[in-house]
């Protein structure tokens, strides 16, 4: 039974972003299937959250999102006919690793339970509310005092509460099957960069085995992590080959994590501004440019996938008045950020544990960037794919930076607890701008006599 | 591989062999660790393959997981339950800072239970008992007691 539901709810995903994806965004694009599908999913999870969010109602929506998948599934069934180019042979051997690698992590989420701090009190406890109150307006009971965080965006565990709903029942293995659903465009979008080279092994081994235990205990970072490298990989290859799927599905991966945390927020800002300074610095940007990148049912796409990030983030919450407990923005907050410049022990601490912590690989993964930009001056080769993931990643870590400084937890306790996790998207986004130097090195070496 | 082919200068020009040498270096020092990420994932897959069954059940059984709960909080969750308790109060103690770990669990693990502060039905620990022998004892435990206040 559960396998079923597994089963189903890819193909319910899928049919939600199928419509939306495909009428809107991939019309005229030629590009493989299995280039496809992530961007399908991506596309899904976020017409999926929207839908419940506007309505609120878990049986409704679902009711709904039921209606909407069954007919997309039919009419892609119709349009697709035979014609599923992933089959094709040199996709098959990236299709056999993703399957295999999905197949591992599936194992590997659902084989423990529920057991972490944040995944029992944060994450899944919010799931579990909206699961037991078969709703995400103020009945969940996000306004009692003792919920913690009660502002963090809620699509993964929506998605929690939408398998535990079907399932009948709510145990602490199912609702883990969110954290798999989520894990699977990610996966595609890595072996869509597949090629028998030292740089996709360098690509593959850190993400997502770099990410260890964060994809399957519950914690949220790890994702945010993943599709922050996934979008940077792929804005990169964007900036190099101009292929406009990229771009979207970059867009798509940003708008996807500023629904899982609220760094995720941040993050898709930094890497909105990341591709706009590409744009403008690359001298040839024109604002007509804009037009043709995002025509009219492209810019009805992209209302579709901002929307929950929109109604969650600046509606319902200031409107139930769910307030995030680190004051940003606050005169308290300045105070505490001047207070710790200048006391001469938290910024140095900050930055030494930012760096050094024995469970963040920041200054190895800057170590390998900075050696491989060195070889890559000596090949002379020139690349540029590798400038939208540093800009993210140097941006976003002044940023946490600031919210270590400003933090009114206790500075020691909140390094200590978050740093490790925290430093995931700063690294995985290195290694994502290191990638695209590797690629180019090898390149040119195989150019060579 | 033997010594001779070791030092080889031809087998150092190699570049793969650099490539992998660096790759292995890296995988090697970075955190969290890969090596131990691609263990646990096989052995997961492992275990799960060899206790199919248990794997299976653990997915479809309502409940299943709550091992993971302090002893104290199972005690306190099979009380509420058999009690069909719609809210419940917890002690002092118990709302203090280093009690924290059993106070989040019992409002996750008991949840849509919830506290309120108005509920006549207390969960304490044993050894607030005397704090409470105003109170009516309704269930005890090891580690913890439901008791019913006036």
């Amino acid at each position: 039974m559960f396998f079923v539901v597994s089963g189903l709810f890819i193909i319910f995903i899928f049919g939600l972003g199928y419509p939306v994806a495909n009428f809107l965004c991939l019309k005229n694009d030629d590009s493989p299937f299995m280039e496809k599908i992530p961007f399908i999913l991506t596309t899904g999870f976020l017409v999926n959250h929207l839908i419940f969010l506007l309505v609120q109602s878990l049986k409704l929506s679902l009711l709904m999102g039921v209606i909407i998948s069954s007919c997309a599934i039919v009419w892609f069934f119709i349009k697709q006919g035979n014609d599923f180019k992933f089959i094709h042979k040199e996709n098959r051997l990236p299709l056999a690793m993703i399957l295999s690698l999905l197949l591992l992590y599936y194992f590997a989420i659902l084989s423990d339970p529920l057991e972490w701090w944040d995944a029992r009190s944060i994450w899944f406890f919010h799931a579990k509310m909206i699961w037991s109150a078969q709703t995400i307006n103020l009945n969940a009971g996000w306004h009692n005092s003792w919920i913690p965080h009660a502002d963090y965006p809620k699509l993964i565990p929506a998605l929690a509460a939408q398998v535990s709903y079907v399932l009948g029942y709510w145990n602490e293995y199912a609702p883990k099957l969110s954290l798999f659903l989520i894990l699977i465009p990610p996966v595609f979008w890595i072996f869509s960069f597949y090629s028998r080279s030292f740089s996709f092994l360098f690509l593959v081994l850190v993400l997502p085995f770099g990410l260890k235990t964060y994809l399957w205990i519950g914690s949220m970072d790890g994702y945010v992590a993943f599709y922050a490298a996934v979008s940077m990989l792929l804005l990169g290859r964007y900036f190099k080959h101009h292929h406009l799927l990229d771009l979207m599905s970059g867009i798509s991966c940003l708008a996807l994590i500023s629904n899982i945390k609220n760094e995720g927020i941040l993050i898709a800002l930094i890497g909105i501004l990341s591709i706009a300074i590409m744009k403008l610095s690359s001298g040839k940007f024109k604002l007509i440019d804009l037009k043709n990148i995002f025509s009219i049912p492209q810019l009805g796409w992209l209302a579709v996938i901002i929307s929950p990030t929109i109604l969650w983030s600046f509606f319902y919450k200031y409107k139930w008045g769910l307030t995030n407990d680190l004051h940003i923005g606050t005169t308290k907050s300045l105070f505490q950020i001047m207070n710790r410049l200048s006391d001469g022990v938290s910024f140095p601490l900050i930055l030494k544990t930012t760096f050094f912590h024995e469970e963040s690989a920041v200054w190895l993964a800057l170590v390998t960037f900075m050696v491989s930009y060195s070889l890559l001056k000596v090949s002379k080769r020139y690349i540029i794919s590798w400038i939208p993931a540093l800009i993210t990643a140097t941006i976003y870590y002044c940023c946490i930076v600031t919210i270590y400084l400003l933090t009114p937890a206790d500075l020691n306790w909140h390094l200590t607890t978050s740093i490790q996790r925290t430093m995931l998207t700063v690294s995985s986004c290195v290694i994502a701008g290191t990638y695209f130097i590797l690629k180019e090195i090898e390149d040119a070496s195989r150019v060579k006599p | 591989m033997k010594l001779k082919n070791l030092t080889d200068k031809k087998m150092w020009k190699n570049r793969n062999l650099w490539a992998a040498i660096l790759l292995i270096l890296f995988v090697c020092f970075y955190k969290p660790p890969i090596v131990e990420a691609i263990g646990k994932v096989f052995g997961s897959t492992f275990f799960a393959a060899i206790n199919f069954q248990s794997f299976q059940s653990n997915l479809k059984t309502p409940r299943a997981g709550e091992y993971v709960l302090p002893s104290a909080v199972k005690e306190m969750l099979v009380f509420l339950r058999a009690h069909q308790l719609e809210s419940y109060e917890i002690s002092e103690q118990m709302k203090n800072k280093k009690n924290i770990t059993i106070h989040q669990r019992i409002v996750e693990s008991a949840w849509p239970i919830r506290i309120d502060p108005k509920s006549k039905y207390k969960l304490i620990f044993i050894n607030e008992s005397d704090d409470y022998s105003n109170c009516t004892v309704k269930e005890r435990g090891k580690e913890a007691a439901l008791v019913f206040c006036r």
